[in-house]
């Protein structure tokens, strides 16, 4: 895709503003504060083979939101290519969704076969990149709608790199036209672990591709900040994503709470915050 | 007009004739069936989508007419803590609380219900005929009116025409037991004893499929929906909220609408487990003593009668929930009834 394209279709997509990343637990709430969550994220693998009742739950959520679908497992760094059949899978939910954006990770989950369990980085080369954009490419033979990268966090920095991680997801965006989902939290934690500013990291970026914006609070353990989506936001996470929504044309964000719930107040605290930054920068209503 | 006695169906031999006979009432009792099926065509109908704002009382009208309605607004009082349930003996009784709080900000619904309890009533005195349940009457007719104009209630219409066909079901069964039955007493045959039973075996399921349901298919839908969006409240609920001063919960928006949306067998395991203990006894105490079937977790959906008041039915159901594959992962929760 064009960089002019993608551009195009990039400032072209509605702005949905603040949601939160659906999960079980917070379903009574969202239908009970409707006014004060404004789109969903929902994990898509967990309706790819799903129950009827899942199901069922879906099609009551696409009811009455907005839903984008974020998938897990598509692996888009692997070098053998993709799984065809979650591929489909993939594709039928996006295409039942019919959602503004859907998004992935810059990442494999799965390498000879194997499946890992796990997000895990790539190396930072020209050719990782075009390992990327050609899976990209078998994407797109399959789902139109727009698609966004995420940043990951990552342990260790994979040996035979050629460039930083912000440079080689400019590479990456270029080469694939995609959009960005900058995960602020992955950002700042990236940025305490292995000891970088994130502030250069974000000039590197390509601002006008950031479309949609992941942030919660990790915890520490052994000296390494872990990315738990366990912790209320912390004020350096705030920070980041001020810094963001200041400087890219953000359409939304989402706060991705997992663990160690806590009662849907203070989601909602948290979902009125970022709703006043975004406001501020006059990215959404 | 001697074809009328002297035809196929009239020199039928009586065990062919039987099978016969067996065969058009099973046939009458499909088409009876489906024609009624029919008449409610609202299962096509989208769902309304669930309300920003849901009315607790509503939902349980809509689910188990006024008993339901009853026990929600009681709750409702006992929340705000206006009234209390206190066990005496072996009953509960509900009374108004001594000192009374502000009223203004009461629906009329409530303070008829707490005008009520002026003095404490026994829990199953409450549904008993002209008790309090009856006196909501009128309050839950602004619910009924909606609910019709939402295709969530079957109409009158609905009833009249099911009863139409019941009508015409019954005149095959019965015309043809008959015309067989004078047939053979004509021709001086009285072992007439299985054409009757099977007759009347033939009537019983007749009346079983012409029970019209009290809520349309579309708001039996809507229920399940309903059931789907909110069972996940009950686990916010139940984590042990502490009393404010005096002993008292502060009221809480969510367990009024599990209860209008479950009943008040949703209740179990919350701070006020003793409320839905006290109504499950009085429902069987009003079983017993009026032969009424009064449910304490939820109303049935079905009436037989042509009015639109409903006789509660006592069930109670669970259903679990699904568990997703992350790291957000729930149990069971309470299905409730009323479809």
């Amino acid at each position: 895709m064009a960089a002019a394209e993608a551009e195009r279709v990039f400032s072209g997509l509605p702005a949905l503003g603040v949601g939160v990343g659906f999960r079980e637990p917070f379903r009574g709430d969202l239908f009970l504060q409707r006014d004060r969550v404004d789109f969903l994220e929902i994990t898509a693998d967990h309706y790819l083979d799903a129950p009827p009742e899942k199901l069922r739950e879906l099609e009551l959520l696409a009811e009455h939101f907005t839903l984008v679908p974020h998938a897990l497992n598509l692996s888009l760094a692997s070098a053998e290519g993709l799984d065809r059949d979650y591929l489909k899978k993939l594709a039928r939910l996006v295409r039942r969704l019919n959602p503004p954006w859907w998004s992935d990770h810059v990442a494999f989950t799965r390498a000879g076969g194997v499946d890992i369990g796990h997000l895990s980085p790539t190396v930072y080369s020209a050719e990782a990149a075009r390992v990327i954009a050609r899976n990209v490419e078998t994407v797109r033979e399959l789902i139109d709608a727009p698609l966004i990268l995420e940043n990951i966090t990552y342990m260790l920095t994979v040996p035979g790199g050629e460039s930083g991680e912000a440079e080689f997801l400019r590479d990456v965006l270029e080469r694939t036209g995609c959009g960005l989902l900058l995960d602020v939290t992955n950002l700042h934690i990236n940025s305490v672990n292995h000891g970088y500013d994130w502030r250069d990291f974000l000039r590197a970026l390509p601002s006008e591709r950031i479309v949609q914006l992941h942030f919660v609070g990790g915890h520490w353990h052994d000296g390494v900040l872990v990315d738990s989506h366990s912790h209320p936001t912390p004020e350096d996470v705030w920070a980041v994503m001020d810094e963001t929504l200041r400087s890219a044309p953000v359409k939304g964000v989402i706060l991705e709470r997992d663990e160690n719930i806590p009662p849907f107040s203070e989601i909602l605290r948290e979902l009125d915050r970022a709703r006043s930054l975004g406001r501020k920068y006059g990215r959404w209503d | 007009m001697e074809w009328l006695t002297n035809n196929a169906i009239a020199d039928m031999r009586g065990p062919v004739f039987l099978l016969f006979y067996a065969v058009v009432i099973g046939l009458t009792l499909l088409a009876c069936w489906l024609a009624r099926r029919a008449l409610d065509w609202t299962g096509g109908m989208q769902s309304p989508t669930i309300p920003r704002e849901p009315d607790p009382h509503e939902i349980a009208y809509l689910r188990g007419g006024e008993n339901e309605v009853t026990r929600s607004v009681i709750f409702a009082l006992v929340q705000k803590g206006l009234l209390e349930v206190s066990p005496q003996g072996d009953d509960y009784f509900v009374g108004q609380v001594a000192e009374q709080k502000e009223r203004r900000s009461l629906s009329p619904i409530e303070r008829r219900t707490l005008d009520w309890f002026t003095l404490p009533q026994k829990t199953s005195e409450v549904f008993r005929s002209g008790a309090l349940a009856s006196q909501l009457k009128p309050f839950c007719a602004a619910y009924e009116q909606r609910l019709k104009s939402e295709q969530l209630l079957t109409t009158d219409k609905m009833r009249q025409q099911a009863r139409m066909i019941v009508m015409a079901g019954t005149l095959v069964i019965v015309g043809l037991g008959a015309y067989k039955l004078f047939i053979a007493l004509s021709r001086g045959r009285f072992n007439v004893g299985f054409l009757i039973v099977m007759c009347i075996v033939g009537l019983i399921p007749m009346f079983l499929v012409s029970r019209t349901p009290r809520v349309s298919r579309r708001g039996r839908e809507y229920l399940e929906r309903l059931r789907l969006a909110f069972e996940r409240l009950k686990y916010g609920v139940q984590s042990s909220p502490q009393p404010q001063a005096g002993g008292m919960y502060a009221f809480d928006p969510s367990l009024l609408l599990l209860v209008g949306v479950f009943g008040v067998g949703a209740l179990s395991g919350t701070q006020y487990d003793y409320f839905q203990q006290s109504f499950r006894q009085s429902a069987l105490s009003a079983n017993a003593s009026t032969g009424s079937s009064c449910g304490s977790s939820c109303g049935s959906s079905y009436s037989s009668s042509s009015s639109d008041s409903s006789s509660s039915s006592s069930c109670s159901s669970s259903s679990g929930s699904s568990c997703s594959s992350g790291s957000s992962c729930g149990g069971g929760g309470c299905g409730g009834c009323g479809s």
